[in-house]
């Protein structure tokens, strides 16, 4: 070994332990410093400390014995060589470039992987959430309100999800404005959903991605809801989309408040299953967002309207513009896009090839879906 | 002419065993002692649900984890969706339309357009375009400019295979002959024939469209003249 290992590495090395959750993590790293902690574990003493052994209860053995077992398998050294491939940093609670605003959260995370600049996070800061199966009124409205946002120099953060996130962070991408941040619930290795690998990309690329998973971790249902609590706590606003009565949102909403940040919830038909959730915030007293100003205004920022966001320049007029509008934002067979239009299979078929050269449509199994 | 309904249905290997006479117009048969070819020019005609609910149409009425949809869709593999000249996704239509729409064109009108275009075909010393060598395509079905830059672009951007050129280039032809429209192919008629070649396998390839997908395909390979 030319160089001693950083704190980070064991830090990221405890984190890959199983059964290792946040609040366990959290209270190893308080007992002893990273390196120490380390051994600690590795020899089956993790539990001797009393705090320790509190957040392992009600089997704090057995978990002591869980951990050294799998710590003899393990090794900070390798764990570190793949943080560094992976070009990811370890970020731990109370050091540097770790998010200032978790500081004094009632669950903080003590270590976050991350890609991309930590410095992003240091600005103001609107969180984007709502269901992956949401209605093309709120992928919609969803999008607007992510480039909105992000051009009038609003960090985006969202989960990465299908639905309501992906379309907010598409958004917030379509413009030159703030740098997207996106907290997701799987190692940073492991794009989940797979379909939105060129997303993950681009959000790294522009912005910041964080996971509190450690590289590898697959997207275990119990990771979102731990998730969730980070996102709200990175955001000063929530912004529900649309969320269906038994949403993922509800986790976010509920420790959104717990942390006193604000909710609000755009409005949806009463009739819409996934507008119930955001109805009935709204119905509780939430603040409605009608459009980016709303969201503006409750973080007292200038409420002049941010002029057109988009960046790029329309679809050319005629064919090409009328069919992108007949297209909208929900898929849509070719027939139907002809119906729509009442224009030739023809003129169709060359206004989609020109669009989808272009990068505003994109084609999956024979369904037409806007995508920019 | 041989038609499998459900195609999904079937276990890949199967459906891959069909790649190699779909190519050869030939099935060969190896023992021993002897190989024997068996003439098999034949045209494929295949049908399947887009999962195995079949109510992948209507929206969110998907009964089927998404993991089922990819497993079904998997069992056509590239290889041989990519030797299908025409992939068509049929939408459910809806009730107006079942209960009497518009009618459509008379059997015996697009018979007399497809006739027309055999005869064109046969001038070019094929029984049909399927048939033309990749040789004699800049011969028989030279692109406009503007229709080689969208096809090059799609080469590039790997949403078409060489194999897939080829086959666009002769179904773009067939479209402009039964347009009646000789010379070099239009940009439309490219455009027509990419149309007709829906992108099944990517439709499991992440973020669906919002609530279910392909209703239903029907696709029509290798079109092979029938024996």
């Amino acid at each position: 070994m030319s160089e001693p290992l950083p704190a980070e590495a064991f830090a990221a090395a405890l984190a890959g332990l199983p059964g290792m959750g946040p609040a366990r993590l959290r209270a190893v790293l308080a007992a002893w410093p990273a390196e120490e902690a380390w051994g600690r574990v590795a020899a089956g003493q993790a539990c001797e400390r009393a705090p320790v052994a509190l957040a392992c209860r009600p089997d704090a053995a057995g978990v002591a014995a869980l951990w050294r077992a799998a710590a003899r398998r393990a090794s900070p050294e390798r764990v570190w060589e793949g943080c560094v491939r992976a070009g990811v940093a370890v970020l731990l609670a109370g050091a540097g470039g770790f998010p200032g605003c978790l500081d004094d959260d009632p669950d903080p995370p003590a270590v976050l992987f991350s890609l991309g600049d930590p410095a992003v996070v240091e600005g103001r800061r609107v969180a984007i959430v709502g269901t992956r199966r949401c209605s093309r009124y709120g992928r919609e409205v969803a999008y607007e309100l992510g480039r909105d946002l992000a051009a009038a120099g609003v960090r985006v953060v969202s989960g990465l999800a299908l639905g309501i996130d992906g379309a907010a962070h598409r958004g917030a991408l379509a413009t030159a404005g703030a740098p997207p941040v996106a907290v997701v619930g799987s190692g940073l290795d492991v794009v989940y959903p797979p379909g939105h690998a060129s997303l993950w990309a681009d959000v790294a690329r522009a912005g910041l991605l964080l996971s509190e998973a450690p590289l590898g971790a697959r997207p275990e249902p119990w990771r979102f809801p731990v998730r969730n609590r980070v996102l709200a706590g990175l955001a000063e606003v929530v912004v529900v989309v649309e969320s269906a009565e038994k949403g993922g949102s509800r986790h976010t909403v509920e420790a959104a408040m717990v942390r006193d940040r604000q909710v609000m919830a755009v409005p949806g038909s009463v009739r819409s299953p996934v507008s119930a959730y955001t109805n009935a915030l709204l119905a509780d007293g939430c603040h409605p967002v009608r459009d980016a100003v709303d969201v503006l205004v409750a973080l007292g920022l200038s409420t002049v309207p941010a002029a057109s966001a988009d960046q790029r320049p329309p679809p050319e007029p005629g064919d090409e513009a009328g069919v992108l509008e007949a297209l909208g934002w929900e898929p849509a067979a070719f027939e139907d896009l002809c119906a729509r239009t009442g224009r030739t299979p023809g003129q169709v078929s060359v206004a989609l090839a020109r669009l989808q050269h272009a990068g505003w449509v994109g084609e999956r199994g024979g369904w037409w879906e806007r995508i920019g | 002419m041989l038609f499998l309904d459900e195609m999904a249905e079937f276990p890949a290997t199967v459906l891959d065993a069909l790649r190699q006479p779909l190519e050869e117009g030939v099935v060969r048969v190896c023992r021993a002692r002897a190989s024997v070819a068996f003439p098999a020019r034949f045209l494929l005609v295949g049908a399947t649900n887009p999962c195995p609910c079949g109510e992948g149409g209507a929206e969110g009425a998907c009964r089927c984890p998404p993991g089922a949809r990819r497993r079904y869709l998997r069992r056509l593999s590239g290889p041989l969706l990519d030797r299908f000249d025409l992939r068509v996704v049929v939408t459910r239509p809806d009730a107006t339309e079942v209960l009497g729409g518009p009618p459509g064109e008379g059997t015996a009108t697009v018979a007399a357009r497809v006739a027309g275009a055999r005869a064109l075909a046969r001038e070019r010393g094929v029984g049909c375009n399927a048939e033309v060598p990749a040789s004699r395509l800049d011969e028989v079905a030279p692109v406009v400019p503007g229709a080689a830059r969208l096809l090059e672009y799609r080469l590039r951007a790997g949403l078409l295979s060489a194999r897939g050129l080829h086959r666009v280039r002769r179904v773009a032809r067939t479209v402009a002959d039964l347009a009646g429209a000789p010379g070099a192919v239009s940009e439309e008629h490219v455009c027509l024939a990419l149309s007709l070649r829906a992108d099944l396998v990517a439709a499991d390839a992440g973020d669906p469209p919002s609530h279910a997908g392909v209703r239903g395909l029907v696709s029509v390979p290798g079109s092979r003249r029938p024996a």
